[in-house]
């Protein structure tokens, strides 16, 4: 089962949002899911990849020591980006909009 | 963006004085002419210089001007980036940029990234929280005014198309510019996400029959109300297509667009009466398959573009070219037993390898005649789905169990028009329908046919096709359970001041006529005594009955002989 860093149903929403304004090169209902699906990876993958790849290694590895914690909870992961000066929303809109100018054809086609 | 000042100041790390800061000083100089020649920034400075550019009220720009002027500072960026990964040669020194900026902390690789990534996806913890920053964010989307493809999100509302001064402040730059609420979709369009399911066989349809059927438990009618409760659009499709004698009053005889309107004028206890009432009628509707071709009539749903909200949708018509497209009847009957209207939609059932009913499939519009007045006013869309011939259940082996294809005999009066009038539509509406209850020779195939899908239909229910039309659930009552049944008894009066029946002594009988008691009259009454010699004699001259006498003298003789004159 594949495995999202968003929440599915919230990315879902946003490619949806995407597929309704494109006429899209598919010619089946399968079609259709095959390339919604891979959107919603991509996407998923866009925003990870944007965040971490923010990260210098030192952060990195930091970071990875708080995913190895074993009682680690949502505020740590808060506290660690307010630390390190990531604003990860920030992150997260900017990879959606560079997704989103790409699915349609170019930022402003 | 990089800071055009800096094409023209010296690193920091530079040293001040001596051959070197030289050096770097005519760098910086010939970077910049390099820059200027090879044109990279002439078109964001076109007919302005650069201080100009900076200096200029970017909210004042025009829209053009603005998605030009981005654009080309994120390939601006990208090249600059390029080139500083490049190896610099005298011919093409390094980019300014890279010289005087401050050294940044190296970012991990891609994979290095990547394996954070997917070690993150393995969190619940993580996970949840990077999900809630997202929903935070605001997934509502904001489109460019007027633009094909320029897309952001983060802004609360949509632009109006003549807002180009807000779109501007949307585009260039301004995080503080984005308002991060959610824009208002409602899952996608009515509170189920109707509109917005991923099932659906095109962008026009109302929805997937296939997940409204999984949330209906796969019951035709259930499925009708709910589409109907959760689109509007649906449900002034269906009203202005119901059977006249079905339609609420007040929204006879209206047209599709009419009765959305009406309905949009309604108070919300008016609509909830309205719906009332509808679902009453759904429930009261009888079922069966129909197999549809030519050109038909549909209701297809429109996004005008902006918010998913019920102003931005629209109610369009769609001529379509059908082909063996089985569709789910939806008819009505009277007190009588006669059919009084119906209606087809899309709604294909999906069989199993054993025939049941397992799923539907289909947008759930109403599929009618081609000259149906329903469909004026509305504006026309072509065929999205052109030459499919729709959804063509025929090459499913079970089927083939709603298509004329089966019922060899019906084709050729179906098309003949023999007893079609009781499917409620002639022409090419009735081709291909293979059940006409009018029809006197269909009846056994319609019995059998009957037989065989209840039997298939494993959740099929009596209520669903309501085996008492006519009757309202006033009249209805409940049968009594077998154990709450006690059938009659016997009635019986209990009488509280009974007392046991008293013995009837035998009474006397006052009169016996067989004493001599005497009396005035007694005379006249002479007991009765016996005398045997009387008697004997009788017996002894007593004629038998074969010698009885036959004539009147041998009758004188016997009573002469007895003393009787």
């Amino acid at each position: 089962m594949d495995n999202y860093l968003i929440d599915r149903e919230t990315l879902g929403k946003f490619v949806d949002e995407l597929i309704k304004r494109k006429a899209l090169p598919v010619n089946t209902p399968e079609e259709l899911n095959n390339l919604r699906e891979e959107s919603i990876k991509s996407l998923d993958d866009k925003i990870g990849l944007a965040v971490f790849g923010s990260l210098t290694a030192e952060q990195n590895t930091e970071f990875n020591q708080l995913l190895d914690r074993g009682n680690v909870e949502e505020s740590d992961f808060e506290n660690f980006f307010n630390r390190i000066g990531l604003d990860v929303e920030q992150k997260i809109t900017d990879a959606m909009n560079a997704f989103g100018a790409e699915f349609l054809g170019g930022q402003n086609a | 963006m990089p800071n055009p000042e800096s094409f023209n100041s010296f690193s920091s790390s530079a040293e001040t004085g001596g051959e070197s800061a030289k050096i770097n000083q005519a760098r910086g100089q010939k970077a910049n002419e390099a820059f200027i020649e090879s044109g990279a920034g002439d078109s964001i400075f076109q007919g302005i210089s650069r201080e100009e550019f900076i200096s200029k009220d970017v909210s004042k720009m025009s829209l053009e001007e603005q998605r030009r002027a981005y654009r080309e500072l994120l390939e601006m960026k990208a090249k600059l980036e390029q080139e500083a990964a490049a190896p610099a040669t005298p011919e093409t020194p390094a980019p300014v940029a890279r010289e005087v900026a401050a050294p940044a902390a190296e970012t991990v690789s891609a994979e290095t990234a990547r394996a954070t990534l997917n070690r993150t996806k393995e969190n619940p913890q993580a996970k949840g929280w990077f999900s809630k920053k997202a929903i935070a964010i605001g997934l509502g989307v904001a489109i460019l005014a007027g633009a094909t493809g320029g897309y952001f999100i983060g802004h609360s509302t949509a632009p109006s198309p003549d807002n180009n001064q807000g779109v501007a402040e949307q585009v260039i730059g301004g995080d503080e510019n984005f308002e991060k609420e959610t824009i208002g979709i409602k899952d996608g369009y009515g509170e189920k996400g109707m509109w917005l399911s991923e099932k659906k066989t095109s962008q026009n349809a109302f929805t997937s029959a296939e997940e409204v059927a999984e949330v209906c438990d796969n019951d035709e009618c259930e499925m009708m109300k709910y589409a109907a409760d959760n689109q509007v659009e649906s449900f002034a499709d269906y009203l202005a297509n119901l059977p006249e004698e079905e339609q609420p009053e007040g929204f006879k005889g209206l047209s599709i667009l009419e009765t959305e309107k009406k309905l949009e004028s309604l108070s919300d206890e008016e609509y909830e009466a309205i719906q009332k009432q509808y679902n009453g009628t759904m429930d009261r509707a009888f079922t069966r398959r129909v197999t549809v071709n030519g050109e038909k009539n549909n209701a297809y749903m429109r996004h005008k573009g902006g918010d998913v909200v019920h102003e931005n949708m629209e109610l369009v018509k769609c001529t379509t070219n059908e082909s063996n497209l089985e569709v789910t009847e939806f008819y009505w009957l009277d007190e009588n037993g006669n059919e009084i209207g119906s209606m087809m939609v899309k709604m294909t059932p999906v069989y199993d390898e054993n025939g049941n009913i397992v799923g539907f499939k289909g947008c759930m519009q109403v599929i009618s005649d081609k000259d149906s007045p329903v469909y004026d006013g509305l504006d026309e869309i072509p065929d999205p789905e052109p030459g499919t011939g729709s959804e063509s259940t025929g090459n499913e082996g079970t089927g083939s169990e709603g298509t004329g294809s089966e019922d060899t005999g019906s084709e050729g009066t179906g098309s003949e028009g023999t007893g079609s009038e009781g499917t409620g539509s002639e022409g090419t509406g009735s081709e291909g329908t293979d059940i006409k209850p009018k029809d006197s020779e269909n009846l056994q195939r319609i019995d059998e046919k009957i037989d065989k899908e209840i039997e298939k239909d494993i959740g099929t229910k009596e209520i669903k096709h309501n085996p008492n039309p006519g009757v309202s659930e006033k009249e209805k009552t409940e049968k009594p359970s077998g154990s709450d049944y006690e059938g009659t008894k016997p009635k019986t009066v209990q009488n509280e001041t009974s007392k046991p029946a008293e013995k009837v002594e035998p009474k006397k009988q006052e009169n016996n006529y067989s004493e001599d008691k005497g009396g005035k009259n007694s005379s006249e009454y002479a007991p009765v005594k016996e005398n045997k010699e009387a008697q004997k004699k009788a017996d002894e001259s007593e004629t038998k009955v074969k010698d009885a006498p036959t004539s009147k003298q041998e009758v004188n003789d016997a009573l002469s002989d007895l003393g009787i004159d």
